[in-house]
């Protein structure tokens, strides 16, 4: 058992043994990691700076080493487009792997990383102008590769988009999501949306935490219903996974300028029923002064082991669904992205 | 002509031998001076400059002890023998 942790001064590995869990000693120190994903029978992570910029790397020992990608995710000159920072990394059945990045792009390698293609497709979409940056920057940040052909991503602004066709055509499949910083809060895109998830076994069923509420959709994406109305503390959060159908664990964070957890209290809501009623998971979490924050990618499920990272360097982990959490690292640095490799 | 190359903090990390090169020939500008000497190791101007040909807004570049600052850094003229610098600005935290 092990979780990957991104972190804005490295890599971090937490191993569990049987004298419990330790930390592994960093790896691309000093180097900012958004990304780690696993593809291609590889572990992918993309470390990077402000001065150099981002190096895609890969490991195929669990973490033990890394060595850099012998193919780099780089924009045609012709496109006009500079990478500023990879934020997703993951693959289809066929082993494909697909990047998402900033500025909002999607890059493809069918032979493990050692080429890019650019999905033109997208970034020629002629709604890219109009995408605006969030506070995190403008990135595709979720990817969802629902068959061969049929691929969600999200971005934030900008909101959920989708193709049928491998990414040739895109259309923006946000429709049900508010946006109340709009003029026109039922806008066809725009939404700034901070994550999504897809439920196991049911590509059709997806969970999502926009800036203004949790919604559901039950036909992969292409309309939405909010699920989350006065159901929490807040109704802003980054986070949202799944790991059963029906089911979404969600951390409401405090709005708009604080931006910690509301009341104080960190607490993970989970549903089973599809969004109708939520329970607070909050045994082994601090309920009292807390001032922290999880980003996008800080929260990861693998089967019934959920861990989660917060902007204060605080590990947390739950084995049982979670019912029961701890406390597993502490004092790292920022936390940008969490794997949990159960 | 000979130009000296110093490559500082970060940047030195990304070479595969040495962070003080010298390079001899006609180099009209930094640029030029830059991609001849490191035509073998694409790590080190890919850190330096973007993929549209601009250098990253954290990389500070000075000839002969001058800063050469802004945008058209890489396109600054070399008149003769020269020393460039190529520096990580004190940024982060």
């Amino acid at each position: 058992m092990k979780v990957f942790v991104g972190t804005l001064k490295g890599l971090f590995v937490i191993e569990k043994d049987s004298d419990g869990w330790r930390v592994v000693p960093p790896v691309f120190n000093g180097l900012s990691v958004y990304a780690i994903g696993r593809g291609a029978g590889r572990w992918w992570s993309a470390p990077g700076s402000e001065w150099t910029g981002t190096d895609l790397s890969w490991s195929e020992d669990e973490g033990r080493s890394w060595h850099l990608s012998e193919g780099q995710i780089a924009f045609p000159e012709s496109s006009g487009g500079a990478l500023r920072r990879i934020w997703q990394i993951t693959e289809d059945s066929d082993g494909r792997l697909f990047a998402g990045v900033e500025p909002s792009a999607l890059f493809t390698s069918d032979d493990r990383g050692a080429t890019w293609s650019l999905c033109e497709g997208l970034w020629n979409h002629p709604h890219r102008p109009e995408w605006q940056p969030g506070f995190g920057g403008q990135a595709i940040h979720t990817i969802a590769i629902l068959s061969k052909n049929e691929w969600v991503v999200g971005m934030s602004t900008g909101g959920v988009y989708r193709t049928e066709d491998g990414g040739v055509t895109w259309s923006p499949s946000n429709k049900g999501i508010l946006a109340p910083f709009m003029p026109d809060p039922d806008v066809e895109f725009g939404q700034c949306v901070h994550k999504f998830a897809v439920t196991p076994g049911n590509t059709s069923d997806m969970f999502l935490q926009h800036h203004w509420g949790v919604y559901r959709s039950n036909d992969a994406g292409r309309t939405w219903n909010n699920v989350g109305a006065d159901k929490f503390p807040s109704d802003f959060g980054f986070v949202c996974v799944s790991n059963a159908p029906k089911t979404s664990f969600v951390i409401p964070i405090k709005a708009d300028i604080e931006r910690v957890f509301p009341e104080g209290r960190m607490r993970v809501f989970r549903t089973t029923d599809g969004g109708d009623s939520w329970v607070s998971l909050e045994n082994g979490l601090p309920q009292s002064d807390v001032y922290d924050c999880v980003l996008r990618d800080s929260f990861h499920v693998d089967g019934r082991c959920l861990a989660f990272g917060t902007t204060g360097g605080n590990l947390y982990f739950s084995g049982d669904n979670g019912e029961n959490w701890s406390r597993i690292a502490e004092s790292l640095p920022r936390i940008s992205c969490v794997r949990v490799a159960a | 002509m000979t130009v000296r190359i110093w490559l500082h903090s970060v940047l030195a990390g990304r070479t595969a031998g040495e962070a003080e090169r010298t390079v001899a020939g006609e180099f009209a500008t930094v640029r030029a001076a830059l991609e001849s000497c490191f035509s073998e190791e694409p790590r080190v101007l890919s850190g330096m400059i973007d993929e549209q040909g601009v250098l990253r807004p954290h990389i500070a570049i000075f000839i002969d002890g001058e800063r050469v600052s802004g945008a058209g850094a890489l396109d600054a003229i070399l008149t003769g023998d020269c020393e460039i610098g190529c520096f990580c600005a004190v940024s982060g935290g």
